[in-house]
C-alpha cells in the first residue's frame, strides 16, 4: 500500500536547512500495522504527515496504492486523502465548536454524502465506539478517552484504507490507552492498514511491524513474534 | 454544505462574544451612519428630479467679470424671458419668478381672508409667471392649472396654507387682501399640491405677473434685473452653443445699446465682462455656492462629497476591525482549519466557510444598522434640517442593504478567509502556528489607516467649529444681542410713527428704528448703480445695495460712523443725503467721502457719513458696497432692549400692539436668532460633521481596545515569564503600549498634513475665515494620542497586574 523510497525532507529557515528526513526506505502492506518509533525529533510526525500527505517530500518517492503522490498539488492531496485516510491525533484535535456527532459526520459532509446516509453512518460507528450516547456532547464534555474514541470514529466513518495514528495514546491514562489500542488492532483486523507514531513500548507491541527511526533515518525494522500480545 | 458553515459560524460567533460584539457594534454604528447619509445624499441629489421633462429646464445666469473677480447673478430684468422665447427657437418656453421683498407682494405678507376680521403672517410669497406653473409642472389640487396665474390679481396658493386658511373648503374663488389694502383683492384661482422637500422651490404663494408693473417702465428696462428666469428647452438642443447664441444676442441686441443709451459707461466692454449661461434645473440645488444672493438653503456639492467620504470612511474602519480582528484571533482558529483539512476539506470549502462566517456577522451588523438608523432618524432629520425618511416602500431599499451587506461581509472577509484558509494542517496540529510577520504588517497598516481617517476627522471638527465660532462671534459691524425685531408692523400705515415713539417711552426700551432693510437673510434687499458725480459718462457704475433707513438705525444696530454725522430730523435736506459703508467709498475712490456727491438714477446725493463696514451677507462673501437713504420702510420694527428682563419687555410691547393692531398676531423674532439662521447650513453641517467624526473615531478605538486585548491574551505566558524574570509594571505597559503609539504617531504625521490641506480647501470658500495654527493640528494629535492611550492602557494595565504563575501553570 505504501511505498516509500529515498525520501528527503529538509526544512528551511532564513539562516539553516534541517534534514528532518534522509534517505528513508521502507513499504507498508495492506492489511499491516506498522508502529513508527524514535526519539523526540527524529522525524517520526514528519514521515507520518507526508505518509497523511499533509505534507510534500523534498526528494524522493512516495507511492499510495500504486500511485506517486510525492509531488502532488495541495488540491490533488486532499482529494486522494477524502475517504482513504483516517487521522488520530495524540491531542484528539476535535473541533470544539461541533458535537460528537457532527465532529464524526464532517468527513462525510466533504465526501457530499447524503444527509440520511451520514446519519446512518455515523450512528454506526459511534455505536461501534461505544460513544453513541453521548451523540449531542461537545468536545470539553468528555473525558480523554471518550474523545480519542470520537476521532478515531471519525477516522474511519469514510471506511478509510489507511489509518494514521500520532500518538494515539500520548495523552490518555493506561486504561483508556488499552481501550484504544483494542480499538485500532480491531479495525486493522477487519482489514484497514494502519500506521501508527508512537513513544510507548506496550503500544509497539500492538504492531506487526516496528520500524525505527534515528535522525531522519531509519534504523531498523523489527517484526512482532505475538500480534495483540496485550490484548 | 452551507447549513454546516451556518451551524458552525454561529457557534463561533456565540464562542467569541467579545469579538462578535465588537464587530457587530461597529458594522452597525458603520452601518447605521452610512444608511444616515446615504439617505440625505440621495435626498440632496434628487432635487428637482420630480418635475416632468427637468433635464430640459435651466435658470438663467450671468456671470460678471469686476476687478478680475466673477460675479455670478441669477437675477434678470422682466423682459429677458419674453425676449429670450421670442428670439430663440430652441427655447418651448421660459418664465419669471420673484420672491424679492422688496416689491410689494413678495417675500412675507399679511394676509386677510375675505369675510373675516383676523390678520395672519405669511411667508413665501412670489410673483410668477403662468408659464413657471407650466414649466415645474405644478399639480393643482383646486382649480386649472393651465390657466390658474393667466388673470389680473389671481392668486395660488399651497394645500397647506389652504387647509389652515379655509379647512375644508375650496378656496378657489375666495378673495385674500394683502397687508390691510382692501382696495386691491386677490382671487384665489388655484390650490397647489405643496412642493416636495427635494424641490428648490419653496413658495406656498404664487402672486400672478399679469399686468404687474413695479414702477413706470420697469417691465420693459434692461438693467433693473429681479427676476430669476427659468427657460424650457426643445429636447436635443446643443445647450452649449445656444447658451454662447444666447448671451451674444442679449449682450449686443438688447443690453449693451440699453445700458450706453442710459449713460452706464460699461457698456462699452459689457461683451467682455458679461456672459450669460444656463445652469440646469437639477443643478441648483447643489452647484450654487458660487451665486451672489443665492438662498443660503442651498446645500453645496463640497458638503455631499464630504458626507459621502466621512460614510464610507465610518464603514471602512468598521471592516478594517473585523479584518483586524479575524486575523489576530486566527491562533484560536488554527486547529480548526487543519482537523477540517485533515479529514477532507479543500482550501475551497474553508474560504465558503469562513466569508459565509463574514457575511453572517455583516448581515446581523446591518439589520441592527437598519433599526438604529430608524431609531435615529428623527434626531438626524433634526440635525440635517430635511424632511428625511426610510425608504421602506420602495422594493429595492431593502434587497440594496442585503446586498451591500453581502459585498461588505465578502470584502471584509476576503483577506481573513485567504489567510486563514492557507494554514498548514501538519504545523497547525503540532501547535505550530505562530503569528506571521505578513499579517501583523498588514494589521498596523490597517491601525494606521483607521487612525488617520480618525485624526482627520478630529482636525476637520477643530476647524469646521472655530470658523463657525469665528463667524457668530467676531466683529461684524453691528450688534444684534438684545435686538428684537417686530414683524408686519407696515399694517399700522401712518401710524408706524407713533407707534415707534411709544414703543421708545416703554421702560427697558433703548433705541427703535423703523426698516425692512437689515443685516440678516430674508430682509429686504436693493441693488442700485452709483457713480461720482461729474463722472457719469467716464466711469463705470458701482453696483451697491440701496438701504432705506430712520435716523434711529445707525444707534439701533449699533454702528459706527468712520466718518462724517448721522441723518438728521432735523435736516430736511438729508432727505439728499446719503451714508455710505468703507466698501462703498473703496470702490468709489472716495479717499474723504463727507461732502463728495454721488449718483444714483442721474439723482445727485451728499455723502454725510461714512458707516464702518459691516456684514449683510454670509460670511462666505466680501462686505459689498452699501448706501443708506433717509426713509420709512415699514414692515419691520427693531428694538434695542436697555433692560435684562426681555419677557417683560415684550409683554409690554405685545400689550401696546393690541393697542394698535387688534386683529393681527404680535410677531418678533430676536436678530440674534435670525443672524444664526443665515448660518443654519453651516451650523448643521457642523453638527453632522462632529457627530459623524466621534462615531468613526468610536468605532476605531473600539477596534483598538479589541485588538490590544487579543494580542495581550496571546502574549500572556511572555508576559508571565518577562514577570518572573523581574520585568516591572511600567516595563510590561511599555512593552505592550508602545507598538500602538508608534503606529498612532505615524497616522498623525500622515494625517496633519492632509487634514490640513483638505481644510485648507474647505476654508477658501469664506471671505473671513480663521488661519489654521498648530495649535489646532498639534491638539487634534494629542487628542488623538490621549484617546489611544486610553484605549490601549485598559488592556495593557490589566496584563501588567496579571500573576505570572498562574499563566505558566496553565501551560
Amino acid at each position: 500500500m505504501i511505498q516509500i523510497q529515498n525520501l528527503k525532507k529538509s526544512f528551511r529557515t532564513e539562516e539553516v536547512e534541517t534534514l528532518a528526513l534522509n534517505n528513508v526506505n521502507f513499504s507498508v502492506e495492506e492489511g499491516e500495522f506498522a508502529a513508527i518509533m524514535g526519539p523526540s525529533g527524529c522525524g517520526k510526525s514528519t514521515l507520518l504527515n507526508i505518509i497523511g500527505m499533509l505534507d510534500n517530500p523534498t526528494e524522493g518517492s512516495y507511492k499510495f496504492a500504486g500511485h506517486e503522490v510525492g509531488g502532488l498539488k495541495e488540491r490533488q492531496r486532499t482529494e486522494l486523502r477524502k475517504g482513504n485516510l483516517g487521522f488520530v491525533f495524540q491531542s484528539f484535535n476535535l473541533i470544539d465548536e461541533l458535537t460528537v456527532f457532527e465532529n464524526v459526520e464532517l468527513p462525510l459532509i466533504y465526501l457530499k454524502m447524503g444527509k440520511s446516509e451520514r446519519r446512518e453512518k455515523v450512528m454506526k460507528v459511534l455505536e461501534r465506539m461505544k460513544i453513541a450516547h453521548r451523540e449531542k456532547h461537545f468536545p470539553h464534555q468528555l473525558s480523554g478517552g471518550q474523545q480519542q474514541r470520537v476521532a478515531i470514529a471519525r477516522a474511519v466513518v469514510t471506511n478509510p484504507k489507511l489509518i494514521l495514528a500520532d500518538e494515539p495514546t500520548g495523552n490518555l491514562d493506561s486504561k483508556n490507552g488499552i481501550e484504544v489500542m483494542n480499538l485500532l488492532t480491531e479495525l486493522n483486523q477487519e482489514g484497514t492498514t494502519i500506521v501508527m507514531v508512537t513513544h510507548s513500548d506496550r503500544d509497539s507491541h500492538y504492531a506487526h511491524r516496528v520500524i525505527n527511526l534515528f535522525d531522519g533515518q531509519v534504523v531498523t525494522e523489527s517484526q512482532n513474534r505475538a500480534m495483540g500480545a496485550m490484548i | 454544505m452551507f447549513k454546516n458553515y451556518l451551524k458552525i459560524a454561529w457557534r463561533n460567533l456565540l464562542k467569541n462574544r467579545g469579538f462578535t460584539v465588537i464587530n457587530i457594534a461597529g458594522l452597525s454604528i458603520g452601518v447605521a451612519a452610512c444608511i444616515l447619509i446615504s439617505i440625505y445624499i440621495f435626498h440632496e441629489t434628487s432635487y428637482d428630479k420630480q418635475v416632468p421633462g427637468s433635464e430640459n429646464v435651466y435658470r438663467m445666469m450671468g456671470t460678471y467679470i469686476e476687478d478680475g473677480r466673477a460675479e455670478v447673478g441669477i437675477h434678470f430684468s422682466a423682459n429677458t424671458a419674453s425676449t429670450v422665447l421670442q428670439d430663440f427657437a430652441e427655447v418651448q418656453n421660459s418664465g419669471r419668478l420673484m420672491a424679492n421683498g422688496l416689491f410689494y407682494g413678495a417675500g412675507t405678507n399679511e394676509i386677510r381672508i375675505d369675510g373675516k376680521a383676523m390678520q395672519h403672517h405669511e411667508e413665501a410669497f412670489a410673483y410668477a409667471d403662468q408659464s413657471i406653473l407650466d414649466i415645474m409642472g405644478v399639480s393643482m389640487v383646486r382649480g386649472d392649472a393651465a390657466t390658474a396665474l393667466t388673470e389680473p390679481k389671481t392668486i395660488v396658493i399651497s394645500e397647506s396654507k389652504a387647509r389652515k386658511h379655509f379647512g375644508t373648503a375650496n378656496p378657489v374663488g375666495q378673495v385674500i387682501y394683502l397687508n390691510g389694502d382692501d382696495e386691491d383683492p386677490y382671487r384665489v384661482n388655484g390650490v397647489m399640491k405643496d412642493f416636495p422637500s427635494n424641490s428648490h422651490l419653496d413658495y406656498d404663494f404664487f402672486l400672478t405677473m399679469e399686468g404687474v408693473e413695479f414702477g413706470e417702465g420697469e417691465q420693459t428696462r434692461w438693467f433693473q434685473s429681479n427676476y430669476f428666469t427659468y427657460l424650457q428647452l426643445k429636447p436635443g438642443t446643443d445647450v452649449a452653443a445656444f447658451e454662447e447664441k444666447m448671451s451674444n444676442r442679449l449682450i449686443h441686441t438688447y443690453l449693451k445699446p440699453a445700458y450706453l443709451s442710459a449713460g452706464f459707461v460699461q457698456g462699452e466692454t459689457l461683451e467682455d465682462q458679461l456672459n450669460m449661461s444656463l445652469q440646469k434645473l437639477r443643478d441648483i440645488n447643489l452647484y450654487s455656492a458660487h451665486i451672489d444672493y443665492e438662498s443660503s438653503s442651498r446645500n453645496d456639492i463640497k458638503i455631499i462629497w464630504i458626507f459621502g467620504i466621512i460614510a464610507l470612511f465610518i464603514l471602512i474602519i468598521a471592516s478594517i476591525n473585523f479584518v483586524n480582528l479575524s486575523t489576530a484571533k486566527s491562533v484560536n482558529r488554527a486547529k480548526e482549519v487543519g482537523v477540517r483539512k485533515v479529514v477532507g476539506s479543500s482550501r475551497r470549502y474553508l474560504i465558503g466557510q469562513f466569508l459565509t462566517e463574514s457575511a453572517l456577522i455583516t448581515v446581523i451588523a446591518f439589520g441592527i444598522g437598519i433599526v438604529l438608523s430608524w431609531l435615529l432618524m428623527p434626531l438626524f432629520r433634526e440635525m440635517s434640517g430635511k424632511h428625511l425618511i426610510l425608504p421602506w416602500s420602495s422594493p429595492i431599499f431593502i434587497p440594496i442593504v442585503l446586498l451591500a451587506a453581502l459585498a461588505v461581509g465578502c470584502l471584509a472577509g476576503l483577506y481573513p478567509s485567504f489567510y486563514l484558509s492557507r494554514f498548514n494542517p501538519a504545523k497547525v496540529l503540532k501547535g505550530m502556528m505562530g503569528q506571521s510577520k505578513k499579517t501583523s504588517g498588514l494589521r498596523s497598516g490597517l491601525v494606521v489607516f483607521q487612525f488617520t481617517i480618525s485624526i482627520i476627522l478630529i482636525i476637520g471638527t477643530f476647524i469646521v467649529n472655530q470658523q463657525m465660532d469665528f463667524i457668530l462671534n467676531s466683529k461684524i459691524g453691528f450688534e444684534k444681542e438684545q435686538v428684537v425685531q417686530l414683524y408686519g408692523t407696515n399694517m399700522l400705515n401712518d401710524k408706524v410713527g407713533t407707534f415707534k415713539d411709544e414703543l421708545e417711552n416703554l421702560n427697558g426700551v433703548g433705541s427703535v428704528t423703523i426698516s425692512d432693510y437689515l443685516p440678516i437673510e430674508g430682509a429686504k434687499r436693493d441693488g442700485n448703480s452709483f457713480v461720482n458725480e461729474g463722472r457719469e459718462q467716464i466711469d463705470e457704475t458701482v453696483g451697491g445695495q440701496a438701504w432705506v433707513i430712520d435716523e434711529d438705525y445707525l444707534e439701533t444696530l449699533g454702528m459706527k460712523l468712520a466718518a462724517g454725522r448721522n441723518f438728521s430730523e432735523e435736516r430736511s435736506a438729508d432727505d439728499e443725503a446719503v451714508i455710505i459703508n468703507q466698501a462703498m467709498a473703496k470702490k468709489l475712490n472716495l479717499s474723504e467721502p463727507v461732502g463728495k456727491r454721488i449718483s444714483r438714477f442721474g439723482q445727485l446725493y451728499e455723502v454725510i457719513g461714512v458707516v464702518e463696514d459691516f456684514n449683510f451677507n454670509t460670511m462666505k462673501q466680501e462686505v459689498q458696497p452699501l448706501c443708506f437713504f433717509r426713509g420709512i420702510s415699514p414692515s419691520i420694527i427693531s428694538v434695542k432692549a436697555a433692560t435684562g428682563d426681555m419677557p417683560a419687555l415684550l409683554t409690554s410691547m405685545e400689550a401696546k400692539w393690541r393697542q394698535f393692531m387688534p386683529n393681527m398676531a404680535f410677531r418678533y423674532a430676536f436678530m440674534n436668532d435670525s443672524f444664526a439662521k443665515m448660518y443654519r447650513n453651516v451650523s448643521r453641517i457642523r453638527t453632522i460633521f462632529l457627530s459623524f467624526a466621534i462615531l468613526a473615531i468610536f468605532v476605531a478605538c473600539l477596534g483598538l481596545f479589541a485588538l490590544s486585548a487579543f494580542l495581550v491574551e496571546q502574549r500572556k505566558k511572555e508576559i508571565s515569564i518577562r514577570m518572573v524574570l523581574g520585568a516591572s509594571f511600567q516595563n510590561i505597559y511599555k512593552l505592550l503600549s508602545l507598538n500602538f503609539l508608534k503606529l498612532v504617531g505615524l497616522a498623525i504625521l500622515i494625517a496633519v498634513p492632509i487634514g490640513w490641506y483638505a481644510m485648507s480647501r474647505w476654508l477658501e470658500d469664506f471671505a473671513y475665515k480663521i488661519t489654521i495654527g498648530w495649535e489646532i493640528l498639534s491638539g487634534a494629535a494629542l487628542i488623538a494620542l490621549f484617546i489611544a492611550i486610553v484605549t490601549i492602557s485598559y488592556q495593557s494595565i490589566g496584563a501588567a497586574l496579571i500573576q505570572p504563575l498562574k499563566n505558566l501553570r496553565s501551560e
